[in-house]
């Protein structure tokens, strides 16, 4: 048996635990877990798929299988773990909307998630020193107010800057047209149209942190979270993962993640994600009984809180288990408290939009040119409306075929 | 036995000739063993590969779900396909830019070091040829670190010299320029190893009845070195072009803003791999055969037209 895990530190750990556990239980199987950067892990998943020599349990990311029938990837699973009405039971229910499966059926099971966008990183030593109390923030709106105040800025250059959501950019349009009661993505047709009065008024928001109320400039915003680790970045929404790592690299700063409060002028409380780990089972299980039964019990073991809870003691995003969550050890764990926070803070509110776009990174670009001045507002969200539509076309003539 | 033919002859009719069959024989088997292989080997390395990019290209398949037959659809998007053309554009830049700039140093450093011997051109040689044996990865980290703009090297001996800081790959109107500072630092070494070869071949008389006409190094360089080294240069020319087309992790981890840095190289890959769009990704790379393919035969004609000594 192989496990293909991404390359971080605790949950590569965790895999290994839970595979030296089962091996030393079952007597029989021998388990062998390979860690791989995330670039090479994507690169490998599905073409390894299509020639037969994938690993039998493999970490991945939901965006990458939304292009393609992922019924035609991996095993399902839904005859080994009650089907999705039961792990729903144990996972937060959203979370199992990551992709749009055929006939609703379960083929991965939701691991961790960073939670870009959804949650705001702060510097909590700087908000302090300026008496400002972020914890009791209602809206964004508030955070937009602090950012000017935390912006230190040394003539025309800017020393620290107070706000930056430069990577954030595409999932905080999405998050905030649905907010303000407006749609991006019509899923019957596959239509995207971030150009529309509530994208256009969200992006000059974006806009006017960088061109107007001048927060953050684009040398900080290209490496949010290096200046982020020197104290340069007060606020930040790479995701919660950051607090763990950041606090790692720098334990001077003082850190905290909050769930990111809705616009003020929001319609309903809702966050849209749209990049979650997940762990998926090889189809060739299905025909070697014994290797099923190893794989589905390892995948269970991943998925317990018994393995979860280590990774909680280095990792601060979310785990998809509500089960852990529960489990009282959870608060003794370093980031335990944190993780628990969060996710219980935005899962209840988060919603995916099971498009079929693998790569939206242009779409960001695009929203990031409009950002710097280089384009217009309204020419960023055509361009990104032109990118989107022609991949989803492409990704549907493929799955109607 | 004046002649080769003669020698032949002799042996063909002497008491070696049966051992001279049995060898040429199996010499000959060896042969077609060597070549089968080669063929084997280049069949399934490039004709196989190439004649499936081909069939690709005019298919919409993503690895899983069964090739769609598009036509000529996917060639069509390319016109179309904004994206693409900015590809283009850095590519066509970087490598224009890279490759000129990168040969009229390698031909300068080449002719200077030519005039030097011993051990002090062994010397230099194997300081400008260090980069190339550095491998690809390592290099590129360390010029990112000499390009970070907040206490990078570089920003550090600006500022200490009064100039201001600039944001070198930050920028997406100086990112491209870095790599290709970065990349002329790395494959200069084997570009001079070259020219110095070439130089080296040109009859030293010539040379010398230079001097004695009273021609000064300059003079050499452009009325004798320039002229006779034109074969070696078009070469070089062929080659770096279709380097250039390929390099690709300079492009990944030393990336800039935006599509700045993006090449066709780089295009191709996100399209297979990330957008899981690979009868485009094939068609892009098509593009970039015939691309080359037509630079390689512009410059081999020039290269007929090379002069011979």
């Amino acid at each position: 048996m192989s496990m293909w895990v991404q390359d971080f530190g605790p949950v590569v750990n965790a895999f290994k635990v839970a595979a030296e556990d089962y091996a030393s239980r079952s007597g029989t199987v021998k388990v062998t877990v390979q860690s791989i950067p995330y670039n090479d892990l994507q690169a490998k998943v599905i073409p390894s798929v299509a020639a037969g020599n994938e690993a039998e349990i493999m970490m991945g990311y939901n965006d990458w299988y939304v292009a393609t029938d992922i019924s035609r990837l991996f095993l399902p699973l839904d005859d080994f773990f009650g089907g999705r009405a039961e792990l729903e039971k144990t996972i937060f229910p959203s979370s199992m909307d990551a992709i749009d499966t055929p006939g609703n059926k379960t083929y991965y099971l939701p691991y961790l998630a960073g939670l870009r966008g959804a949650v705001t990183t702060v510097n909590a030593g700087q908000y302090a020193e300026q008496n400002l109390e972020y914890g009791k923030f209602a809206t964004f709106d508030e955070f937009l107010e602090a950012a000017r105040n935390l912006t230190i800025r040394e003539g025309d250059s800017i020393k620290r800057a107070g706000l930056s959501i430069w990577n954030a950019a595409l999932v905080m349009l999405k998050t905030w047209i649905w907010q303000l009661g407006g749609e991006f993505y019509a899923r019957d047709t596959g239509k995207w149209s971030l150009s529309s009065p509530e994208g256009e008024d969200i992006l000059q928001r974006l806009q006017n942190l960088y061109q107007k109320d001048k927060v953050c400039n684009l040398d900080i915003a290209n490496r949010e979270y290096e200046f982020f680790l020197q104290g340069a970045l007060s606020t930040q929404m790479e995701g919660a993962w950051t607090l763990g790592v950041a606090a790692d690299a720098n334990p001077e700063l003082k850190l905290d993640s909050v769930v990111t409060p809705r616009l003020s002028d929001a319609r309903q409380a809702i966050a849209c994600l749209d990049h979650i780990a997940v762990l998926t089972l090889s189809k060739r299980l299905a025909s070697d009984t014994q290797k099923q039964e190893a794989g589905i019990g390892l995948a269970k073991a991943l998925i317990s809180p018994d393995a979860l809870i280590s990774i909680t003691d280095a990792y601060s995003g979310s785990l998809m288990s509500k089960e852990l969550y529960s489990d009282p050890r959870i608060q003794r764990t370093r980031f335990g408290a944190a993780s628990k926070r969060l996710a219980e803070g935005v899962w209840p509110n988060a919603r995916f939009t099971q498009d079929r776009v693998a790569n939206q990174a242009p779409a960001l670009t695009e929203l990031q040119r409009a950002l710097t001045n280089e384009i217009s507002i309204k020419e960023a969200l055509a361009n990104a409306d032109a990118y989107l539509n022609e991949q989803e076309a492409q990704a549907r003539e493929r799955l109607r075929a | 036995m004046n002649t080769l033919f003669d020698a032949v002859a002799f042996a063909r009719k002497g008491p070696l000739s049966k051992l001279n069959f049995a060898r040429r024989d199996m010499t000959s088997r060896l042969g077609l063993a060597v070549g089968i292989g080669l063929l084997i080997y280049y069949l399934f390395v490039f004709f196989v590969p190439f004649a499936i990019a081909v069939w690709l290209s005019f298919q919409n398949w993503d690895f899983i779900v069964d090739p769609k037959f598009v036509g000529m659809r996917n060639y069509l998007r390319m016109f179309n396909d904004n994206y693409f053309w900015q590809a283009v554009r850095v590519t066509v830049t970087f490598s224009a830019i890279e490759i000129t700039v990168a040969m009229i140093i390698g031909l300068i450093l080449a002719f200077l070091l030519s005039r030097l011997r011993g051990f002090k051109q062994r010397f230099y040689l194997a300081l400008f040829y260090l980069p190339v044996v550095v491998p690809s990865v390592v290099s590129v980290l360390l010029w990112r670190w000499l390009f970070i703009s907040d206490g990078g090297a570089f920003n550090v001996l600006l500022t200490s010299v009064g100039l201001p800081a600039q944001p070198f790959l930050l920028s997406a109107d100086q990112a491209l320029y870095c790599i290709i500072v970065m990349v002329i630092w790395t494959f200069l070494g084997g570009i001079i190893v070259l020219f110095l070869a070439g130089i080296n071949d040109i009859p030293e008389h010539l040379m010398e009845a230079a001097m004695l006409d009273g021609a000064g190094l300059l003079r050499q360089f452009w009325s004798i070195v320039l002229p006779l080294l034109r074969p070696v240069i078009v070469y070089q020319a062929v080659v770096s072009v279709i380097g250039t087309f390929q390099l690709f992790e300079q492009f990944v981890f030393l990336s800039g803003p935006g599509f700045s840095t993006r090449t066709l190289a780089v295009y191709t890959y996100q399209l297979g791999f990330k957008s899981l769009d690979l009868g485009y990704g094939a068609a892009v790379s098509m593009f970039i055969f015939v691309m080359l393919l037509v630079a390689t035969v512009l410059q081999l004609r020039r290269y007929r037209d090379a002069i011979e000594y």
